[in-house]
């Protein structure tokens, strides 16, 4: 998963992270999926993430009318 | 020895697999009844043999995918097919509050899931579970942030979304035509955290911050379009993408790269469950085969 040429992407098991080090190194460097080194993790751990989510306190119409109407101005 | 196809849909989501059937199976509705076939609704770009082929071995099934772009289009997808239409769903874990309150999506049993081999972050993942009842398992995970053209902005340029206002962004910032990850970008910009839980004037402000971009637009982009307009220079800042488009790019020699601003960024989670009411045989199979296979795969 983390692998596919045309669409990398980071994983949540540590032990498949440690699997793509030893096998696939040069891949763990660039997805920055390298338990020794400054990872993908430090960004949550820094409170730097917020998860996506759906609106909370308005309709999802309210947004996508928002939008709609930015593209059309 | 053939196994039987609900262990492969149990299997199916430890692995984290994503599916998917490129050169594999494409969905119809008479797979429904096919008890060696496992029907896949997900995202495109998961239907890849790179993927999916050891998991159709290993398992003597194939899998059929249906794909369909943004939770929006799987919602549709699901109401107007008939149950049973579909065995695993491969879904952004901010839709599956809709799946689970359509009563789509089957509980699932933790121990069946390595989750405690996750980083603990993602061990009980907010939006996975519901009245403390585990509903689906994180397969893949990235962040958004502004991606840039390297050669135009010095990271220390593109460290505030303020950038995308700047006089030489006019008419060079790109976006993703999907309201969500480039209005969440801008909410962050307008220093709502988290992005998306904003009161009505929050939402009224952040409405106006989003207007005062369109003289900076470079245009609205389809994936294939942000691929293209980042390669041939038509934008030089996009919000709301991230590494899942800029990476690859990168390392096919495009200049480009994705920063997290100050203002922070927003994590996409794309998570796995499995559909009630498909017409295989029970789910009660051990697992007990498959589990440890399971651990360490990514």
């Amino acid at each position: 998963m983390a692998t596919k040429a045309d669409n990398k992407k980071s994983i949540p098991s540590i032990p498949g992270w440690k699997l793509l080090a030893e096998t696939m190194p040069d891949q763990a460097e660039v997805l920055r999926l390298q338990l020794d080194k400054p990872n993908v993790m430090d960004d949550w751990k820094a409170g730097r993430v917020n998860l996506r989510q759906l609106p909370l306190q308005q309709a999802i119409e309210d947004w996508n009318d928002a939008w709609s109407e930015m593209k059309s101005l | 020895m053939t196994r039987h196809i609900d262990l492969s849909r149990r299997g199916f989501l430890g692995a984290g697999a994503a599916l998917a059937a490129g050169s594999a199976l494409r969905w119809s509705p008479a797979h429904a009844q096919e008890a060696q076939v496992l029907n896949y609704l997900s995202w495109p770009g998961n239907a890849d043999p790179y993927l999916v082929e050891a998991f159709e071995k290993e398992n003597n099934c194939k899998i059929a995918i249906k794909e369909y772009v943004g939770g929006d289009q799987m919602l549709a997808v699901i109401n107007q097919s008939p149950p049973g239409s579909f065995d695993v769903v491969l879904a952004d874990a901010e839709y599956l509050h809709l799946l689970k309150e359509a009563d789509f999506i089957e509980e699932l049993d933790p121990a069946d899931y390595p989750l405690a081999d996750f980083w603990p972050e993602f061990q009980k993942f907010p939006l996975h579970w519901f009245d403390d009842k585990l509903y689906a398992v994180m397969t893949d995970f990235g962040y958004l942030g502004l991606s840039y053209n390297t050669e135009v902005y010095k990271p220390e340029e593109v460290s505030s979304y303020a950038a995308m206002w700047e006089p030489k962004a006019t008419g060079k910032v790109g976006f993703f035509d999907w309201y969500l990850p480039s209005m969440g970008c801008v909410s962050l910009s307008n220093g709502n955290k988290p992005p998306f839980d904003i009161d009505e004037t929050a939402f009224e402000a952040l409405k106006q911050k989003l207007f005062s971009l369109k003289p900076q637009a470079a245009g609205f982009y389809t994936i294939a379009d942000i691929f293209s307009s980042l390669r041939n220079g038509q934008a030089h800042l996009i919000p709301g993408i991230g590494e899942w488009i800029t990476l690859g790019l990168r390392l096919d020699g495009a200049p480009v790269d994705t920063i997290l601003p100050a203002e922070g960024g927003i994590q996409w989670t794309e998570s796995m469950s499995i559909v009630k009411g498909t017409p295989k045989a029970d789910l009660r199979a051990s697992s007990s085969s498959t589990r440890p296979r399971r651990r360490g795969r990514w």
